[in-house]
């Protein structure tokens, strides 16, 4: 059984680049949604600092992946762990990192302004795209593309607690969600996941 | 039987008194780091591995108002549906010789109201307070995540 197993996985790995289809899946760290997730045609505004709100897709760019991830700046924990790991399997990524798009949606758009949000996306994120939506149900409505939940409370002492699916969803050209990561997802893994979806790509998907 | 307890308190009594008062626990606070926050991020956290010598509990960890308007002890958890938060908590038990671990997606220092964002190399004197032990000033190094 083992023996098999072992064979199966060296038939994919010389597969996968010459033949450029899907056969590469099963050796992604993430997982895949269990139902196909089309993400292309939410639209939610991005922010900027001297300028209009510009409206984004969730589609990558033909022969670029876009990374999207939900959740909000006054996050001590959860969310700059994950920034920073993404950060960092980025930068293993080398060349290829220019291929990857980078978007953040705020869960919490009433405390993350655009002075906020840009500035703190950029750290972990230069050219990343900051997403600010400018109603519940528009959040609402890109939450559900993704699979994603959150919920904003503010309690009478005045403190605010979220709760938010601290997912990492990969998403391609024609705007599919191709792998998730969950959060605790290591550098390591996002890399060769990123790696495999854009050598994917490049069989000519 | 009542008698039977009463010589139990009594010889207990007795072996504390032979002891001298109980000695106060010792705490060690290890790898204490807080990463750098990004430049437009109200809050930061601050992590570190804590072992008691003897049963114990953190009580509340407090960093200088120039470094942020307070600090808060939180537990990040997870839902069973996924979603994730935090919320505060009142004290972190200290059990003896057990490492207790803040780290990330898990306990951490919150602190709240950055005055300035957090560089690499700066220094937070954290003091932290428990139950039984002295405090401790801890020197926490700021560093990339």
């Amino acid at each position: 059984m083992l023996m098999l197993a072992k064979i199966g996985l060296c038939c994919t790995t010389l597969i996968v680049p010459l033949a450029g289809c899907d056969l590469g899946r099963a050796r992604l760290h993430g997982h895949e949604p269990r139902e196909p997730r089309h993400v292309g045609d939410v639209v939610l505004p991005e922010v900027s600092l001297n300028g209009p709100d510009r409206p984004f897709s969730f589609r990558a760019e033909p022969g670029r992946l876009l990374v999207v991830y939900f959740g909000y700046t006054s996050c001590p924990d959860v969310c700059p762990t994950t920034l920073s790991d993404l950060r960092k399997a980025l930068g293993a990524l080398g060349d290829d990192a220019r291929r990857v798009d980078v978007a953040f949606v705020s869960v919490d758009p009433r405390r993350d302004s655009a002075a906020v949000l840009v500035p703190y996306l950029q750290y972990f994120a230069r050219a990343g795209h900051a997403l600010r939506p400018h109603t519940q149900a528009e959040l609402a409505q890109a939450e559900r593309a993704f699979g994603a939940t959150s919920s904003v409370d503010t309690r009478d002492d005045g403190t605010v607690e979220v709760m938010h699916s601290a997912l990492t969803s990969v998403v391609d050209a024609s705007g599919r969600v191709r792998v998730v990561w969950d959060f605790g997802t290591k550098p390591e893994s996002m890399t060769k996941d990123l790696k495999l979806l854009l050598a994917v790509k490049a069989g000519g998907d | 039987m009542n008698r039977m307890v009463f010589a139990c308190v009594v010889a207990m009594g007795l072996l504390v008194g032979c002891a001298g008062p109980p000695r106060k626990p010792h705490v060690e606070v290890k790898g204490a780091w807080a990463p750098v926050s990004a430049p437009s991020a109200r809050v930061g956290v601050l992590y570190a591995v804590l072992t008691s010598d003897r049963d114990d509990s953190l009580v509340s960890v407090r960093v200088p108002s120039s470094v942020a308007d307070h600090a808060e002890l939180h537990e990040t958890f997870t839902e069973p549906s996924g979603a994730m938060g935090m919320h505060m908590i009142a004290g972190v038990a200290l059990p003896a010789h057990q490492p207790i671990a803040f780290k990330p997606g898990g306990l951490h220092v919150m602190l709240i109201g950055l005055t300035s964002p957090l560089a690499a190399g700066d220094t937070i004197e954290a003091c932290f307070a428990f139950r039984r032990a002295d405090s401790l000033v801890v020197r926490v190094g700021v560093s990339s995540r």
